[in-house]
């Protein structure tokens, strides 16, 4: 049987070497790459004849667009305006990430905690500099909630600075666990298929329901990602 | 596991930097920008197309207030025609009426005279005819000559007087 957790090796394409560090062009680079092709492609080739009335293939632009829009005027309000373009960058780079890694063959970046750690430090980083470029010291108010007894402040606020400290592991770990656990348990079953014989029809319907759950959760994930970033956002640039 | 393996974490953020730069860019600059000018126009027609219809109904209601007022005034019009009309033929009718009575009453008056006249005349006769009459009677009743004339007149004068 093939080994489940094989399918994440990164394999350098093109050895590099700057620095005395190997950044070798990997299939991960691969994937990265290709995941901005079809983004582009896409997007560049539906919104081509910007007709008036969108035709479907249009439309797919504009859904994009109005989704994003929505959850960013949803979330921020209009001050979220400046920072539609990362939002709308991070949805697509994961959700087609993770949607090229359902293809058989494929690589998922998604499903390596590496590249979804450093995005996530990424998004916390910025909330924690925007807030304290935006409201200064009054940003650090955020780790003392409202309405608690002062008697219950000293315990409150090492939590909450725990649980926001942690922000960027949850926000890696959710998506990273989540692409890996996917792949790993469709592989698993995939291998039982052929050695099961007429047998293998069970594991093959699994399969096949398998990765109807797993496009749901290639979209679901890469929303959560985004919609996260957006109340993170939201609380440095309005506080609460 | 391979997501463990730390000498491929360089490379892995190296290429996640470019490619999430490379994408930013690609999508700030060109997409995001065509798509939201596709919305903007689209939002830009429907808002001029609601002002332009507006504006029309606006229009069309100015068309019917001056359509109503018109009406009304043509109506106002044909009203004080047909008053002046009426006004004019009732005063020749009772003109012509007057005209008409007065003529009549002349027509009568003037028979009312005729008759009068030829009343007396006939009376007149009557006297004439009786006086004869009476003259002959008496003749030959009395075989007298002659009665004074006078005297005779005067009696039947007397009688015929006191018959009227």
């Amino acid at each position: 049987m093939a080994d489940p957790i094989h399918q994440f090796k990164i394999k350098e394409l093109i050895p590099l070497e700057i620095f005395e560090t190997n950044i070798s062009y990997t299939n991960s680079s691969l994937f990265m790459s290709l995941a901005i092709i079809f983004i582009t492609l896409l997007l560049l080739l539906s919104i081509k004849n910007k007709s008036l009335i969108p035709s479907r293939f249009q439309s797919i632009s504009e859904i994009f667009y109005e989704f994003i829009a929505n959850m960013v005027s949803d979330n921020i309000g209009d001050k979220g305006h400046k920072f539609f373009p990362l939002i709308f960058t991070l949805f697509t780079f994961l959700l087609f990430g993770n949607m090229l890694g359902m293809l058989p063959y494929s690589f998922t970046f998604t499903s390596h905690i590496i590249v979804t750690f450093v995005l996530a430090m990424f998004v916390f980083l910025l909330v924690t500099l925007l807030g304290i470029f935006i409201h200064g010291f009054k940003f650090f108010g955020l780790f003392i909630p409202k309405g608690v007894p002062m008697i219950m402040l000293p315990l409150m606020i090492p939590i909450e600075i725990i649980s926001y400290l942690s922000r960027p592991i949850s926000l890696s770990v959710r998506l990273f666990a989540n692409m890996m656990a996917g792949h790993t348990m469709l592989k698993i079953f995939a291998g039982f298929i052929v050695p099961l014989g007429i047998f293998g029809i069970a594991p093959l319907m699994v399969d096949v329901a398998l990765t109807a759950l797993e496009v749901l959760i290639a979209f679901l994930q890469a929303y959560v990602f985004t919609i996260l970033t957006c109340l993170y956002l939201n609380e440095s640039i309005n506080l609460h | 596991m391979p997501q463990l393996e730390i000498t491929t974490y360089p490379s892995q953020i190296f290429w996640l930097v470019i490619s999430f730069l490379l994408l930013y860019l690609i999508m700030s600059r060109i997409i995001i920008p065509r798509i939201s000018s596709v919305i903007k126009s689209r939002e830009t027609e429907i808002k001029n197309n609601i002002h332009i219809s507006e504006q029309m109904y606006k229009d069309t209601e100015i068309i019917n207030d001056e359509y109503e007022e018109t009406k009304k005034n043509i109506e106002n019009e044909a009203r004080q025609i047909i008053n002046h009309l009426k006004e004019t033929t009732n005063k020749k009718i009772t003109k012509s009426t007057e005209l008409l009575k007065k003529r009549l009453e002349q027509k009568l008056e003037k028979n009312e005279q005729e008759i009068i006249n030829k009343k007396k005349k006939a009376l007149k006769e009557i006297n004439k005819i009786s006086l004869n009459l009476s003259e002959e009677i008496l003749k030959k009743l009395s075989n007298k000559k002659k009665i004074k004339k006078n005297t005779l007149k005067h009696l039947i004068k007397k009688n015929l007087k006191e018959v009227d």
